[in-house]
């Protein structure tokens, strides 16, 4: 047992952290690493955020685990978690979905031309991508999907609407499910398609959050899709989504934004007094600082299991599971402790006189309650844990 | 980085189970609520005989020399089936304590027969309060005699030497005090408790210390380390225990039919036994990661805390909610589960208590002036 990373890994670490010192003395800094955003508003749309991600894919951080065919460079998975780590440890944006499950589904089942149109420029961080997956009435059951494309021509037809589909607003091409076959079981109807987002019929309405975070809904009016298009075959989209899920496991859940708010609400409260002391001093401060610190430990532990279980070749399923679960929840409550431990005036936001902390925790409140809820809700997990762990009986 | 344990560590873990299932084991647990020893002394003479009494004390003392993480696997194990004896108290912490406070003389003398099995130490710690602070020691210790009471001392009856904390007359340090346990002027009194176990109230009077072990100003904080390194297999057993009752209460659940349906189909109740099997994981884990921490020189003392805090919480909620999904059965003494809530709250109060382990890891944390904190090595 070693619960240290390799010397390889720890010169690569040191690596990003050069890389990340140099981009923190450029101007664009301020507007790139913003440690106090929550995860979801750092995928909001910024010139400044595009160049920094063109700048990670020429510093060689982009396709580190690619297959080197593909212009990647093949080192082990553990590698793509090691960047975001490190980019979540100074609020920067994280590698996404185009190296992850977008770049990697296309490497096992795209077509060459898919292969050819896109690898490479996800490469060079030159498109971005939005997922269209949920629905109105497919969240947690994702598989009863409606949205419906139908055969015409040499291509498809598409007609229905999606929802939380958060890069939709800025996006270049779109990563779409939609239902290809609804006679057979729902999860063998469901093919992916890629399409441009400015295309003819589609529709992007604002979906506005309490959050500082926008996202969309989506309507499709008579869209109209090649064949050339398609990713891979026609009617497994479902089998494709799920296997993506595995490829993601690594650079997924990072420890990172758990113990970075920790560190910063232990900072604030030495330096912020109260009844003529500073409330790190005070007794009850203590004594919730020590059991939010316990439960920040006990979520690293069940990082670091996610990854080892990843490294070895196995699909964490039960360890993500808990990983996600134990982290999102616990992000959820270091938040609502520091308002308490702070008092009425963490009430006040980023803007307001007298505010306490800079607003960020009011900010933060707000901004993690979809943490529990996006990649599969909480009890989604505990359903996961519930029969792939303990064997429990599905619910019927 | 890699969370396996090694070849050697898995067969530790077997040879463990053997003896516990071959000595110990739930019916035997019932026996020993009943008699004076309370553990078989079949299975004492089985841990002395695989070296188990040995594991952690260093080669140079007659030890096999594993470390920390070594004993975190063999104490797993024991907490499974509730397999408790005095080799926490001997093996572990009073080796660790004179390994960590003794002149090289006095490790030579006791260490061999610690690792030998040929003396059983019980750690007499607390005092009237129960407090795990410095102050709470003020057990009086003058011209190599003693004067005063301890309480909740395990083992006491079966126990050759007892370790005492002790406060040394005119210096006001602490020391820790070797007394034989027939020596004259100890009297001990059988305390009974929640969890059914040897517990003894003990009074000197002008008791004579056999060995004296002090390390000046040292003394306290390098008794705390032992506590911390105690800690640690605390919290595995612990983890153990708790990973065992969540298992029993998994297995009843898919077997116990209500509605038509097995009650572990109830959301209400799978989910419940989800979270317990996080917290579970996240509590071995924990104690893997002080334990490793210490054999690698990293700074592990905040871990240790940390993992004996989620560990006694753990065991605790998994006996509680594991008790409630059994329903009534589970309140009854024929079962099993009521075995394991009774020792639950012992192994979550002993050892330090959530309230010192609380102001210990804020202390360590925040590295304030809170009494837990002053004069720490790290």
């Amino acid at each position: 047992m070693n619960f240290e990373f390799t010397k390889e890994e720890q010169a690569f670490i040191e690596r990003v952290r050069d890389f990340l010192k140099r981009e923190a003395e450029k101007d664009y800094a301020s507007e790139i690493m913003a440690p106090e955003r929550e995860g979801h508003a750092q995928l909001a749309d910024s010139e400044e955020r595009r160049e920094f991600c063109r700048q990670l894919g020429k510093a060689g951080f982009l396709g580190l685990t690619w297959p080197r065919e593909y212009g990647g460079k093949e080192l082990p998975g553990i590698y793509d978690y090691l960047v975001n780590e490190e980019l979540a440890s100074v609020g920067a944006p994280l590698i996404g979905k185009g190296v992850g499950i977008i770049g990697k589904t296309l490497m096992h089942h795209g077509s060459d031309k898919l292969k050819r149109e896109f690898l490479p420029k996800i490469l060079n961080a030159e498109v971005e991508f939005a997922l269209g997956y949920s629905e109105p009435g497919a969240g947690s059951d994702l598989a009863s999907m409606k949205l419906k494309a139908e055969r015409d021509g040499d291509g498809w037809r598409l007609n229905g609407q999606k929802t939380w589909n958060t890069s939709a607003n800025f996006a270049d091409w779109y990563w779409l499910a939609a239902r290809t076959d609804s006679t057979g079981p729902k999860h063998k109807g469901i093919t992916l398609f890629m399409l441009p987002l400015d295309q003819k019929g589609i529709t992007v309405r604002a979906i506005e959050t309490m959050a500082a975070h926008r996202t969309n809904e989506v309507f499709f009016d008579d869209v109209w899709v090649s064949d050339d298009y398609v990713v891979g075959e026609v009617n497994k989209g479902w089998s494709y989504i799920c296997e993506a899920l595995d490829y993601e496991r690594f650079a997924l859940y990072t420890f990172g934004p758990v113990k970075l708010k920790l560190d910063a609400l232990v900072e604030l409260l030495k330096n912020t007094e109260r009844n003529g002391k500073p409330l790190a001093q005070h007794e009850h401060v203590q004594r919730v600082l020590a059991r939010l610190s316990t439960r920040v430990e006990a979520a690293k532990g069940l990082q670091r299991k996610v990854i080892c279980a990843a490294a070895q070749g196995r699909v964490p399923t039960v360890e993500s599971a808990m990983c996600k679960l134990c982290s999102t929840e616990l992000g959820q409550d270091i938040s609502n402790a520091a308002m308490d431990l702070l008092g009425p005036e963490a009430l006040l936001s980023h803007s307001a006189p007298g505010n306490v902390g800079d607003g960020a925790w009011e900010n933060s409140l707000r901004g993690t309650v979809v943490d529990t809820i996006g990649g599969g809700t909480s009890q989604i997990q505990k359903n996961i844990i519930a029969r792939r762990h303990l064997q429990l009986p599905n619910p019927s | 980085m890699d969370l396996d344990f090694s070849e050697e560590q898995n067969m530790l873990r077997e040879t463990t189970r053997a003896i516990c299932d071959q000595h110990y084991g739930l019916e035997a647990v019932r026996d020993c609520e009943e008699n004076e020893q309370g553990y078989p002394p079949a299975f004492w003479q089985a841990l002395v005989e695989s070296g188990l009494t040995a594991l952690t004390v260093p080669e140079d003392f007659g030890g096999v020399g594993l470390g920390l993480l070594d004993a975190v696997v063999v104490f797993e194990e024991l907490g499974r089936t509730l397999s408790t004896s005095p080799l926490l108290s001997s093996s572990i912490l009073a080796a660790r304590a004179i390994e960590l406070l003794g002149t090289e003389q006095q490790k030579s003398r006791w260490l061999p027969l610690i690792a030998g099995g040929e003396v059983v130490i019980s750690c007499a710690q607390l005092e009237e309060g129960g407090s795990y602070d410095e102050r709470g020691v003020t057990l009086d210790c003058f011209d190599n005699h003693l004067n005063g009471s301890k309480t909740l001392v395990p083992y006491a009856c079966t126990a050759t030497h007892f370790l005492t904390l002790a406060r040394e007359r005119g210096s006001g340090q602490i020391v820790l005090a070797l007394l034989a346990a027939d020596s004259e002027g100890i009297d001990a009194r059988r305390q009974a408790n929640i969890a059914s176990s040897p517990s003894y109230q003990l009074t000197f009077t002008d008791a004579k210390v056999e060995t004296l072990f002090s390390a000046g100003d040292e003394s306290w904080p390098l008794w705390q380390e032992a506590m911390s390194f105690a800690a640690v297999t605390l919290s595995a057993q612990a983890s153990g225990s708790a990973e065992q009752m969540l298992n029993t209460t998994a297995e009843y659940a898919k077997t116990r039919v209500q509605f038509g349906k097995p009650i572990g189909q109830f959301q209400a109740l799978s989910h419940t036994m989800a979270e317990l099997a996080v917290e579970v994981e996240a509590g071995k884990t924990l104690a893997y990661q002080a334990a490793w921490a210490q054999g690698a020189g990293c700074a592990w003392q905040l871990l240790a805390a940390q993992a004996k805090l989620h560990a006694g919480e753990t065991i605790r909620r998994t006996t509680k909610d594991g008790l409630q999904i059994h329903g009534g059965i589970g309140f009854t003494t024929e079962a099993d589960p009521q075995l394991y809530y009774r020792r639950a709250k012992q192994l979550q109060l002993e050892h330090w208590d959530a309230e010192y382990l609380e102001r210990r890891i804020a202390g360590l944390l925040l590295d304030s002036d809170s009494e837990t904190s002053i004069k720490f090595a790290e």
